[in-house]
């Protein structure tokens, strides 16, 4: 290959212009003739029993084509993500405010709302379980009836913690809490569900797994999956919140009732209140280590809250105690795993699916063990961290690990870490200045042993224009544009001519989810093969016609290329000419994420083994009177294998940062007796640019050898990951106190323990 | 979507007309400015109304005199283009601080003053959903037996939100108020009543038409300044904001000084043992100091916003102390709020 024309350039996304002056169509633009308005309705307890569900009234209204309970669910009667025990509408019992008992399809907005008070519901509310520590306990009530509250408890242990530990130097023990958060996207959950020609379904759904949907709707409705289509619009965000269904099965479920297109749309207090949170963790963590700072053992306790119901439960504690011990070479690891259900809000997959909580806990932990052992926080890291061929406790070899130190050393560089102490600590009377670091490791990929594949098809027209499908979900993240620059550069031909048909599933393979950071890898490659393909019929062509050697020919710029000077053919020469002549300009590719084979005895289950690393540094400034933080700086170092869209690399970098600053000081749903206090953007505080630094950020460009199309690796979760631990380490060193708990809001900080006596 | 419930809008081009049309109009009509807080409300259904008289319509209404010796604002003046003008930043440097503090640009772009200072009063248990609000049963505020703020309380705590009324208050504005048979001016402090349902001396058929700010308190006479507290630097309503106006003679002993504490009571609660304590004296750290102290009781943060009402308390005394060491020139001590202190 010669050098790149297109990937790892700046390059606006195919549609930047649609959605920047509102012509991209989102869920909520979608108008067909007839549409009804779809509605939900909604528990307004936490846990209640119902006596009485009488829907008579509301579907004899004028104007009311369909109102549906669970009665009237032709199929199966629950969400899929894994396990089937969530309701999608209410038999008997509601068991978390975000409970739907009925949905109603009207012909306005007005007239269902009108349906959703006629309908008659008598609840008998129950006392609800909503402490997890206690519906863990024997004999505790259950939250499902006949179910343990305590949904999975698992214990995995690599080498002999006990002993490390009794043989240890230094032992530091601590109880960690994180909160419930809100991935806080711009667009709510939206279906648009339809009849077609045939009988089927078809739903237009913000979602981040088409295919997945797909499934989940044609099993709700008790159809053959080749009578349903979903197609994704422009999705604005989803973080997560949206790898689940939503909406978009009531969406189909009315259509199908009403035998009309419907339009089912989440509010943002719905939204809130019934998408999957963060899970709030409790975490018990014990380090062992030598007097050197040698880390022998880390034992850990994690303690999810799950709502009711499952959702994703086991995947993100999987995750969680995958990446405990941090980015550190230690042997001896031990962690249970539980998660309990609750009468409080459902938790599932947000940006990091685990990572976040653990890398909080192992990342406060390093600089507490720091302290005690009188070391630099940057040596201790450096000391401990892993490298390429580190075999992780897991049993997962590392395949390229230059970035952990190497993000660690760019980044104390950036700052001048060993000059730190000639910064001003004292500002002011009140204030303090402190610097904290923090460095992570996240896998991309869904994990050895389960279904990690993409497909697309990809054609090559006359014009040398090219449509490229794909079963990918573009929520915003960018797969779209990285698909089309990398079909575009293999194919010697613009941006322009690549043009990417957002998922549908009646033309698109399956991709799997967006999620896990693992489409630009495995739909990277799939496009990468598929391109292959058509690029290698091209050439063949064009060796043919020019008589000029296969391997002196390439495709650039929209022409063919002779030891790398512009020949007179054009690529829309060669596309004409294989139209005529009947050479077939079309490809498809089916790819599966590599996991190696040659590592036998990888212990932990569905593990990840590509490797995001990154480093964060936060300079703050705390106010010892009033417990106010303020991030000054933050500097990230980020290893991306390689950059296609720089642009959309430094976009997840920045992004993940303001939702990590968000998570470390301010954000926080309130749920009291599992009534949620703060459902409204108004009321859960997300940063705003005020409260973000001018990011410093640097890309570090290490190919990654493992399922990485040109070396590139996914970026999009790892960027929330170490902020709120840097900046907990930074508010550490301004004013000599440890947090444990999240968010690190002003009460939390104070009291600032005798602000006179603070070192520095 | 939350929506409007039906209204029937009219936009007079006078203000006796708009007097008229709130006068004749049935028990449950509602005047509107800008609407960044009234349609927000109706949606949510805090405020009802069958008729919203909007004042939009009517021309000059939104004037800024601010060359003339005692300013005058007209009530549909926007938020955005008071901090717009030059002369009025110049000459009442906290009020525009104050005002560029309020929401977003976006807000500010519609929002206007008089709108601002007849803001309705939040609280927590009052600003969400109507679903929310009915789930746990309605408050005091709105029709229900109980405030959840202070469940004992025969009295609604829900605490004025205005950032401009606390300043405009220090400075010793003046509104004049219009209705259909009578016109009066008012001080500014005399238009708020520390209730938080009965919140406005102003009576429902009242207009408020323009805002008076006295040339003695601008910038060649006094010394002003106005923090606000909150989580984050933009959009959030105040948790409590202090505005201060210290005037002094040639030697720098002060003569007068008024303090006005916003969102910890109903209304803008005034600091008035600040005139006894610092007038016949330079000001100093130790008068700074005792008026904090007698700031911090006066204040009555409650569990009605965000952040915890202890907390609230203590930061008054802070925030009391940052605000009168900007104005008598003193090196701040602590961190300054995320927004923009001086507007440029």
């Amino acid at each position: 290959m010669t050098e790149s024309a297109i990937v790892g350039q700046w390059t606006a996304a195919p549609g930047a212009e649609e959605i920047v002056t509102g012509k991209a169509r989102y869920c909520p633009d979608i108008q067909l003739p007839g549409l009804l308005c779809g509605k939900l309705l909604y528990s307004p307890h936490a846990r209640a029993r119902i006596r009485k569900l009488d829907v008579r009234k509301a579907r004899n209204m004028p104007g009311v084509f369909a109102v549906i309970t669970h009665a009237d669910i032709p199929g199966e009667n629950s969400y899929l993500y894994a396990e089937p025990d969530q309701p999608l509408l209410v038999v008997d019992e509601v068991r978390f405010q975000g409970d739907a008992v009925a949905a109603v399809a009207a012909v306005d907005e007005r007239t269902a709302d009108a349906a959703l008070a006629a309908i008659e519901v008598e609840y008998q509310e129950l006392p609800g379980i909503f402490d997890p520590l206690e519906a863990m306990q024997p004999g505790a009530d259950q939250v499902v009836q006949g179910e343990d509250n305590v949904m999975m408890s698992q214990m995995y242990r690599a080498g002999d913690v006990e002993a490390a530990i009794a043989s240890a130097d230094v032992v530091i023990e601590n109880t960690y809490r994180t909160q419930w958060a809100e991935q806080a996207f711009l667009e709510m959950e939206g279906g648009v569900g339809l009849v077609d020609d045939e009988g089927g379904i078809t739903v237009y759904s913000s979602c981040q797994a088409p295919h997945r949907d797909r499934m989940q709707i044609a099993r709700a409705l008790a159809m053959p999956e080749s009578m349903v289509r979903v197609i994704t619009p422009y999705i604005g965000g989803a973080f997560g919140a949206k790898d689940e269904a939503h909406v978009q099965i009531h969406a189909g479920l009315l259509a199908h009732a009403a035998q009309r297109p419907v339009h089912l749309i989440r509010e943002r207090r719905e939204s809130m209140l019934t998408h999957v949170k963060r899970h709030p963790m409790i975490i018990d963590y014990t380090t062992a280590a030598t007097k050197e700072g040698k880390l022998l053992a880390v034992k850990a306790r994690v303690i999810a809250d799950a709502g009711p119901y499952t959702n994703s439960t086991h995947e993100v504690l999987n995750k969680c105690g995958e990446f405990i011990g941090g980015p550190y070479k230690v042997e001896n690891v031990e962690v249970e795993k539980i998660g309990v259900r609750t009468n409080n809000p459902i938790t599932g997959a947000f940006r990091g699916f685990g990572a976040p909580q653990a890398a909080f806990v192992y990342e406060s932990q390093m600089d507490d063990l720091a302290r005690k052992l009188g070391m630099d926080p940057l040596a201790i890291r450096l000391l401990n961290g892993v490298e390429t061929g580190t075999k992780m406790y897991t049993g997962v070899v590392i395949r390229e690990g230059t970035a952990m130190k190497a993000s660690l050393n760019k980044a104390a560089e950036m700052i001048e870490w060993e000059k730190r102490d000639q910064v001003e600590r004292r500002p002011a009377r009140h204030l303090r200045r402190g610097f904290g670091m923090a460095t992570i490791l996240k896998g991309s990929g869904l994990g050895r042993g389960l279904a990690d594949h993409a497909g697309v098809v990809l054609e090559m027209h006359r014009d040398g224009s090219v449509v490229l499908q794909s079963g990918a979900a573009d929520m915003g993240q960018g797969i779209v544009t990285v698909m089309a620059q990398l079909a575009a550069e293999r194919l010697g031909i613009g941006m322009s001519s690549v043009r990417v048909v957002r998922a549908d599933t009646a033309k698109s393979p399956d991709a799997g989810a967006s999620c896990a950071s693992r489409q630009a890898m495995v739909s990277g490659n799939a496009v990468l093969e598929a391109a292959d393909t058509i690029r290698d019929t091209l050439l063949t062509m064009a060796a043919g016609k020019t008589k000029i050697a296969r391997d002196r020919l390439d495709l650039k710029a929209g022409r063919l290329t002779v030891d790398g000077e512009p020949h007179e053919l054009t690529v829309k020469d060669l596309a004409l000419r294989a139209g005529i002549w009947g050479y077939p300009l079309h490809a498809e590719s089916l790819v599966h994420f590599e996991y190696p084979t040659d590592v036998p005895d990888v212990t932990y289950r569905f593990s990840q083994e590509v490797f995001q690393f990154c480093t964060q540094i936060a300079q703050v400034l705390v106010d010892c009177e009033t417990g106010q933080v303020t991030v000054e700086r933050l500097i990230a170092v980020h290893d991306a294998g390689k950059m296609i869209n720089p642009g959309g690399v430094y976009g997840q970098i920045e992004g993940g940062i303001a939702q990590g600053i968000g998570y470390a000081l301010t954000e926080e749903l309130i749920v009291k007796e599992g009534h949620t206090q703060n459902p409204s953007l108004e009321n859960y505080v997300i940063p705003m640019a005020f409260d973000i630094p001018e990011l410093e950020m640097e890309v570090l460009e290490i190919p990654e050898p493992l399922g990485a199309p040109l070396g590139a690796k996914g970026i999009a979760e790892s960027p929330i990951i170490p902020t709120a631990p840097a900046i907990r380490n930074a508010i550490y060193d301004a004013i000599d106190k440890p947090l444990y708990e999240l968010p690190m809001t002003a009460e939390r900080v104070l009291p600032v323990p005798d602000a006179g006596s603070i070192r520095h | 979507m939350l929506r409007l419930p039906p209204i029937k809008l009219v936009a007079p081009t006078t203000v006796q007309a708009a007097a008229k049309a709130i006068a004749t109009s049935d028990d449950n009509a509602r005047l509107v400015a800008g609407g960044t807080d009234l349609w927000p409300n109706m949606k949510r259904r805090h405020q009802k109304a069958d008729t919203v008289v909007s004042l939009m319509s009517i021309p000059d209404l939104d004037s800024i005199d601010s060359a003339n010796a005692n300013m005058r604002i007209g009530a549909t003046a926007t938020l955005a283009n008071i901090i717009r003008d030059d002369k009025l930043r110049a000459r009442f440097p906290a009020f525009a601080v104050a005002v560029a503090s309020i929401s977003s640009p976006p807000l500010r772009n519609m929002g206007t003053i008089g709108g601002n200072l007849c803001v309705d009063t939040r609280c927590t248990y009052y600003n969400q959903t109507e679903e929310w609000r009915r789930s746990i049963d309605y408050c005091l505020k709105e029709d229900g037996k109980i405030c959840w703020v202070a469940t004992k309380s025969p009295k609604c705590w829900a605490h004025t939100a205005s950032d401009s009324a606390p300043i405009l208050c220090a400075l010793d504005a003046k509104v004049r108020l219009v209705s259909a048979s009578a016109r009066r001016e008012l001080p500014l402090a005399d238009m708020y009543v520390d209730d938080g349902i009965d919140y406005l001396a102003k009576q429902p058929d009242e207009i408020l038409t323009e805002v008076l700010v006295p040339g003695s308190s601008d910038s060649d006479h006094c010394r002003s300044a106005f923090w606000k507290l909150r989580r984050r630097g933009s959009i959030d309503f105040s948790t409590l904001s202090v505005a201060a106006a210290v005037w002094t003679d040639d030697n720098d002993v002060v003569t007068r000084a008024s303090m006005y504490l916003g969102a910890v009571g109903s209304a803008p609660m005034p600091v008035a043992e600040i005139d006894t304590v610092l007038v016949g004296n330079k000001m100093s750290e130790d008068g700074i100091a005792e008026i904090a102290h007698v700031a911090h009781k006066i204040a009555r943060p409650m569990d009605n916003t965000d952040f915890a009402a202890s907390w609230r308390g203590k930061m008054t005394v802070q925030y009391v102390t940052a605000v009168l060491r900007e104005i008598a020139g003193l090196p701040q001590l602590r961190m300054r709020p995320r927004h923009r202190l001086k507007v440029v």
